[in-house]
């Protein structure tokens, strides 16, 4: 009878879910498994949004002022558009801010120019959100685009004092009543989206050590923002980098290539592993600290379980089909 | 046509309010114009027709009317001129005119039923013919007419027509007598009626007899059919089961299919009688009426039929049929069962007969229960609900469901076993229709804001509960067979074979609505079974769609049953992660079924998430809140605020008042630190409080306080104390910037969207503290800690605030504060007063609606405080106490239901506080107050329409009250004039002065004998308001001179026994005023 009873909740816990994209053997395994090609086929799909980010026009200067000003106006278009381009429906105002942040893909194949054009990144647990000062709010949102909290900060236009000043948009990890910027959307009214990433970073760091006061927690001003750990990704840097010591609980690596423009959703040129899995995929070794949480699990298990638990969808599978 | 009609109408009202002699063409004109015409000529002649009736001697014309008029319209309008004359008239009238319309009204009757073909074209006309009939018949029966029912018997042998309308006449008469006897009759005057009519029943019955056994025409065995129903009700039941009624209904009427659904209605109605008689003849003739019955309804329906495919597709008639089947099936069944169900051998033929006709019975009820009408089902589910739970109570235990299973079945009661098969069948019917449960529904209230709401009580939900419980008696009856049906109707779902949102829905309804029927082992067991199967379902199909409908279902079942949950902890873990998990599921509906089942869950297992765990290292709740934000992030404000309520139960699980103090705070963590960063925005400039979107979020910290504070109860305290200063501080700043908007941009302020926010800001800072003190019993804390800064902050602000700008919610608050406090709170009243009365009061005594939450506040805040604080009333100063009972009074003239209860409920608990004083304290409240309350009740309790606002029996207990006060407290004269007088005889006479004068349709008798009676029936309450509605009745009745048929004197010797019945109860009358036997 006992046993039933586990085996049931083993059942509740791993079997049971709503969303039917974490049905069964998820489909990435199998791909994972049959790396040469896969590799191959991440690789051409790499390339294809290098090329199309060069190309392509990104009207997201415009959409970007929406994201910081709450106009009416403004407002109605963007539910227009978005009404046409996704099949799904969002739920009434917090579609606005939803989807709007660049996500990543298990790195699970090792790009060619890993070491040259990419840039590691060290990413703490914590929460995704999408930071808008403006009009003297600072305000987070979360992946779903719904606020999770709304504070003073001293970001350009993100306290009363300095409303009217212009706005700054960060993508930042929320841990512990600290904000670790990834990424710089725009700041103090200027764009960067279109900018490349190791240019976005340049801006950032340079941004983040004008204004020392952003780092320190003060009554009022409680949140603050910091820069996160990166290098580039050479063996050697990449070893180095993860032995420095942090003062955050680490959560995974990120990996951005570095001419990626800022573009919403799940970008093949953003990759994401545990820390454990640096040996095994990258040949990369890391501290002890980080060996335990594999549980014994190789990556590949890891990455299928985790794939179910969370719901995880990779862009990856649609675009193979075709 | 449209111009002319104005003119006609013009015409008419000129010609009409001349009087004399009326124009009917013109008339009709009018008439038409009102039935064809719409907008401004409908209304104008509407108007016209209105005012006609309500003239003095309109009825005067009616002959002419009917005489003269084309119109069928017209002549309505005539008789329902001479109804209303005949109700409240009729005595007053002349001698020779009450006869003069009496032989018009019967003549025309037999005018127009004489002929087959008249009759028909007239059917209208003819029934209100009958109405007007029966209303004479009312006031002259039996004393000016005692021939009435020979009349009528006698007419009924000449002519056809003539009998079947006669019997319409009479079960007109049976229903106004019977039915609604109540309503427009007087006691004494409705006890009357009926005993007249059962005494010359016998001649109606003899009529009736005849006409069934001889049959002479279709119609006229129709027509009797029906009034026999009618009168089944009511009749003695010699009539039923000592003749040979019960045969000739069974036998005669129920092939032919005519008359075969009235004589089931009759059949039905007999079964219902209560026989009060152990004469086994009764019971025979039942059973013998019962197999009759069964025997030629087998003939029609054979069993066989698919009875709900038949009743989608059939006829009116037949679908009635089959309802009045079902009705006589479940009448005859809850009464009489016992009388047929056949359970000891040997079988005579008598018994087989029994026998067959029980089986046929129960299941052609079973194929009922499975149409699909509502209605129907829920008669047949009425009758099975007693039948279980009658079987229940045979052996009302729980049966394990062991192996010994087969043993236990030998030994089952003859009544359950004859029963088996039938409920297993049943079993499957309550199944697959399981009803809707209680649910939680998510509205948007006044203030626009979203709320959640449980489902008041309806149709609905009384179907859930009756079904709930059938289906828990059923599992009781034969639990193996209730798991059994239930895991089939699962294992068909999961093939696939009957799976749809419905079916699994009341299928997993069902499983829910079972807990804590089987024994825990079995429950276990079973519990398992079908979630490992809904488990399996949901893997298997496709699409969010279907995926979240299962997942809601699995989650319902679990939330069922929490003694499975508080007894297998790792399960319990997992669905409550598993909750978690869905609360980032944007997909419709999920993360409110997971907000829904946490609180649930929370509710019932809370104290298993505050102890650690066998194989846990801490208390779950710890870990709860160490990911709280993660949990939460994705959860809109509504649903994190019923997160927060669900976790306070939880907190409020654990009884180590340090834990639970560190546990609040982490819960509050999140909240508390935007919380400090507005306040310390704002400690530097206020006018962060005018960003909308920082007063929002104010807005919602707040709401989740009070979510938190819901269940956390008194411990949120500290929580509490943290904020309290601030909460105030922003209190008044925020009144502050109200008030500012109002005075520059005047009320027009008070739609801008922002200034709502702040109101509701307020708003939310008062429920916070009204829920905290009314969950916190530490009076002391509250009156030294919380009430000096709140009346400081809140009741100035009150004050001074412009009237629409006033937070009704200040007046609720106190009115809590009152009834936690008590006497405690007493030397703070006035200051109470002071503040909130004479701004209120100025808010709402220009009309009676304006304010109306104000309105009820305020009341109920005076009755609370007459309840807990009354010694201030009788020590405040006189002019302040007055001013209090105007309130009073003007609360209870009120048309608005709950103020009008409100101000009687003050009032009775102001005569009952002031009866119980001292004679220095009470005598001159009496002297002052007494003779004016006394006046403004009478005035209210006199009009019929306002007295219904509250009810009777509200009346009934104010004038109980009132009218005991002279006879029993007050020794003080009331009468300045000549204070030698008793202040009862000066009661009297000051009444019954006012009453003379009011209502001139009464005599002097009547008037005397209704004060009596206020009096006499002064300790009792449903006499007190029999008596309130006979006078109801009276005053709207005009008598003249004859009232021998008032039944004064019976009335009279009531009223006596009643003073009679006070003078009993020993010691209920003072030594004074008991006639001693040394005295005479």
């Amino acid at each position: 009878m006992g046993d039933d009873l586990d085996s049931l909740t083993d059942q509740l816990s791993s079997g049971f879910q709503v969303d039917p994209l974490a049905l069964g053997e998820h489909p990435r395994y199998s791909q994972y498994k049959n790396l040469t090609k896969a590799a191959e086929q991440q690789a051409k799909r790499r390339e294809e949004t290098l090329e199309r980010q060069k190309n392509g026009r990104f009207d997201t200067f415009m959409k970007l002022r929406n994201l910081a000003f709450d106009d009416v106006t403004s407002d109605e278009d963007d539910e227009q558009k978005i009404e046409t381009t996704t099949a799904e429906k969002h739920t009434g105002k917090f579609k606005k801010y939803a989807d709007k942040m660049m996500l990543s893909e298990w790195l699970v194949d090792i790009p060619e120019s890993l070491s040259s054009d990419w840039t590691m990144v060290m990413a703490p647990v914590g929460k995704r959100t999408l930071v808008v000062a403006s009009r003297g709010f600072t305000v987070a949102y979360n992946k779903g685009g719904r606020e999770v909290s709304r504070f003073q900060s001293r970001l350009p236009g993100g306290n009363t004092r300095a409303k009217n000043q212009a706005w700054t948009i960060l993508d930042c990890i929320y841990s512990n009543q600290t904000y670790y910027v990834l990424d710089l959307l725009s700041w103090n009214a200027h764009e960067y989206v279109e900018s490349p990433y190791d240019f976005r970073q340049f801006m950032l760091k340079s941004k983040l050590e004008e204004a020392p006061e952003l780092a320190k927690s003060t009554p009022g001003f409680r949140n603050i923002f910091s820069p996160i750990p990166s290098c580039p990704c050479s063996q050697d840097q990449m070893a180095e980098l993860m032995k420095n010591e942090i003062s955050f609980r680490l959560d995974g690596l990120l990996f951005y290539h570095n001419s990626v423009v800022y573009q919403p959703g799940q970008s093949p040129l953003v990759g994401w592993l545990k820390p454990w899995m640096l040996p095994e995929i990258l040949n990369v070794p890391v501290p002890e600290k980080y060996k335990a949480e594999s549980n014994g699990q190789s990556s590949s298990q890891f990455i299928e379980s985790f794939n179910q638990k969370h719901k995880h969808q990779s862009k990856i599978d649609r675009s193979m089909e075709h | 046509m449209a111009v002319s009609a104005m003119e006609v109408l013009s015409e008419a009202k000129r010609q009409f309010a001349q009087g004399d002699r009326i124009d009917v063409t013109l008339l009709d004109q009018v008439v038409e114009i009102m039935n064809r015409m719409s907008g401004k000529e409908q209304a104008e002649a509407n108007q016209i027709l209105m005012s006609l009736k309500e003239e003095r001697d309109s009825w005067t014309k009616v002959d002419a009317i009917l005489q003269y008029s084309q119109l069928n319209e017209s002549k309505y309008f005539a008789l329902q001129i001479l109804e209303t004359v005949i109700q409240h008239k009729w005595k007053s009238l002349p001698q020779v005119q009450r006869e003069g319309i009496k032989s018009y009204i019967i003549t025309k009757m037999f005018e127009l039923s004489s002929d087959q073909s008249v009759m028909e074209q007239s059917q209208l006309l003819l029934h209100k013919l009958n109405l007007v009939l029966v209303q004479i018949v009312k006031q002259d029966w039996p004393k000016a007419w005692p021939t009435f029912i020979t009349d009528i018997v006698d007419s009924s042998k000449n002519n056809e027509t003539v009998c079947i309308n006669n019997m319409n006449i009479l079960s007109l008469l049976s229903e106004e007598v019977f039915d609604f006897g109540s309503q427009n009759l007087t006691q004494a005057k409705e006890q009357h009626l009926k005993q007249q009519f059962c005494g010359q029943f016998q001649e109606v019955f003899t009529l009736c007899v005849s006409i069934l056994e001889k049959c002479p025409s279709n119609s006229m065995v129709q027509a009797t059919l029906k009034t026999l129903q009618r009168f089944l009700t009511w009749i003695p039941v010699g009539y039923v089961f000592e003749t040979n009624i019960t045969e000739l209904l069974s036998e005669n009427f129920l092939s032919l299919e005519v008359y075969r659904v009235i004589a089931l209605q009759c059949l039905t109605e007999i079964s219902q009688i209560q026989v009060e008689t152990n004469d086994p003849s009764y019971d025979e003739k039942l059973v013998k009426m019962f197999c009759s019955t069964m025997r030629h309804i087998s003939q029609v329906l054979s069993l066989d039929l698919d009875l709900a495919a038949v009743y989608k597709d059939a006829s009116d008639q037949d679908q009635k049929l089959i309802s009045s089947l079902a009705q006589f099936l479940v009448a005859f069944i809850k009464e009489h069962v016992h009388l047929i169900e056949v359970t000891d051998e040997p079988l005579t033929e008598a018994k087989i007969l029994m026998r067959e006709s029980h089986d046929y019975a129960i299941q052609l009820l079973l194929k009922i229960t499975l149409i699909e009408e509502m209605e129907v089902f829920k008669v047949c589910l009425d009758c099975w609900c007693w039948l279980t739970a009658e079987l229940y109570r045979i052996c009302p235990f729980i049966q394990p469901s062991t192996l010994y299973g087969m043993m236990s079945q030998v030994r089952e009661h003859p009544r359950r076993q004859l029963y088996r098969e039938y409920l297993s069948q049943l079993r499957s019917t309550m199944i697959s229709r399981m009803a809707k449960p209680e649910e939680v529904l998510i509205v948007e209230n006044d203030q626009g804001e979203v709320v959640r709401e449980m489902v008041k009580d309806t149709d609905s939900i009384a179907l859930y509960r009756n079904m709930r419980e059938t289906l828990v008696y059923l599992t009781h009856l034969d639990n193996k067979d209730t798991e059994v049906k239930m895991t089939e109707k699962l294992a068909s779902q999961v093939n696939g074979g009957e799976f749809s949102w419905k079916n699994l829905n009341r299928l997993c309804w069902a499983v829910g609505s079972i807990s804590g029927t089987m024994v825990e082992e079995d429950e276990k067991r079973f519990l398992v079974l079908v979630i490992r199967d809904l488990l399996g379902l949901c893997e298997q199909k496709r699409g969010k769609d279907n995926k979240a409908v299962i997942a809601s279902n699995i989650m319902y079942v679990v939330g069922q049953y929490p003694r499975f949950l508080r007894a297998h902890w790792k399960f319990l873990k997992t669905v409550i992660n598993k909750l978690f998990e869905f609360m980032h599921e944007t997909h419709e509906g999920v993360q409110d079924m997971a907000c829904d089942t946490f609180i649930k869950i929370s509710i019932k297992c809370k104290r298993h998430f505050v102890i650690v765990q066998p194989a846990e290292n801490k208390p779950f709740v710890e870990e709860m809140l160490e990911n709280l934000t993660g949990i939460i992030c994705d959860l809109s404000h509504a649903q994190v605020h019923v997160f927060y309520e669900a976790v306070g139960h939880i907190i409020s699980a654990q009884i180590d008042g340090n834990l639970q103090e560190d546990l609040i705070m982490k819960l509050m963590d999140i909240p508390n630190r935007t919380w400090n960063d507005i306040i310390a925005a704002a400690s530097t400039n206020d006018s962060v409080l005018e960003e909308p979107e920082m007063v929002k979020s104010v807005l919602n910290i707040l709401k989740t306080n009070v979510a938190a504070c819901k269940s956390i109860g008194s411990s949120f305290v500290t929580q509490l104390g943290n904020i309290y200063s601030d909460l105030l501080s922003l209190y008044k700043i925020l009144s502050e910037k109200v008030s500012r908007a109002v005075t520059t941009a005047g009320e027009e302020a008070l739609k801008n969207p922002l200034v709502k926010t702040m109101r509701a800001v307020k708003r939310e800072i008062l429920i916070l503290l009204s829920t905290f003190i009314s969950k916190n019993g530490d009076a002391k804390l509250i009156l030294d800690s919380i009430v000096p800064p709140l009346f400081d902050a809140v009741l100035f602000d009150y004050q001074k605030n412009v009237p629409q700008a006033r937070e009704p919610k200040v007046l609720s608050l106190l009115s809590i504060l009152v009834t936690q406090l008590g006497s405690l709170l007493c030397p703070q009243v006035p200051s109470i007063l002071s503040a909130v009365f004479q701004c209120s009061i100025d808010m709402i005594n220009k009309d009676m609606e304006a304010f109306p939450e104000h309105r009820t506040n305020f009341f109920e805040l005076v009755l609370s405080l007459v309840q807990e604080c009354f010694p201030v009333f009788m020590e405040m100063p006189p002019e302040d106490l007055g001013t209090v009972i105007d309130a009073v009074v003007w609360a209870f003239q009120h048309t608005m239901r709950n103020v009008a209860e409100i101000g009687l409920d003050i009032l009775k608990e102001l005569l009952a506080r002031v009866s119980e004083q001292d004679d220095k304290i009470a005598q001159p409240f009496y002297k002052r107050y007494y003779i004016d309350l006394l006046k403004h009740v009478l005035a209210v309790a006199c009009d019929s329409s306002q007295v219904h606002v509250a009810g009777l029996t509200y009346y009934a207990e104010v004038l109980c009250a009132l009218f005991r006060a002279p006879e029993f407290s007050i020794k003080v004269p009331l009468n300045d004039a000549n204070p030698s007088q008793p202040n009862i005889d000066y009661i009297y006479e000051h009444i019954g002065g006012n009453f003379q004068a009011h209502f001139d349709n009464m005599n002097q008798d009547q008037i005397r004998i209704i004060i009596k009676g206020f009096f006499s029936f002064n300790t009792e309450i449903s006499s007190m308001r029999n008596h309130l509605r006979d006078f109801l009745i009276q005053i709207k009745e005009h008598n003249g001179e004859d009232t021998s048929d008032l039944y004064l004197e019976e009335r009279e010797a009531e009223i006596q026994q009643a003073q009679q019945r006070k003078r009993d109860v020993p010691g209920i009358l003072k030594p004074d005023e008991v006639e001693d036997e040394d005295m005479r």
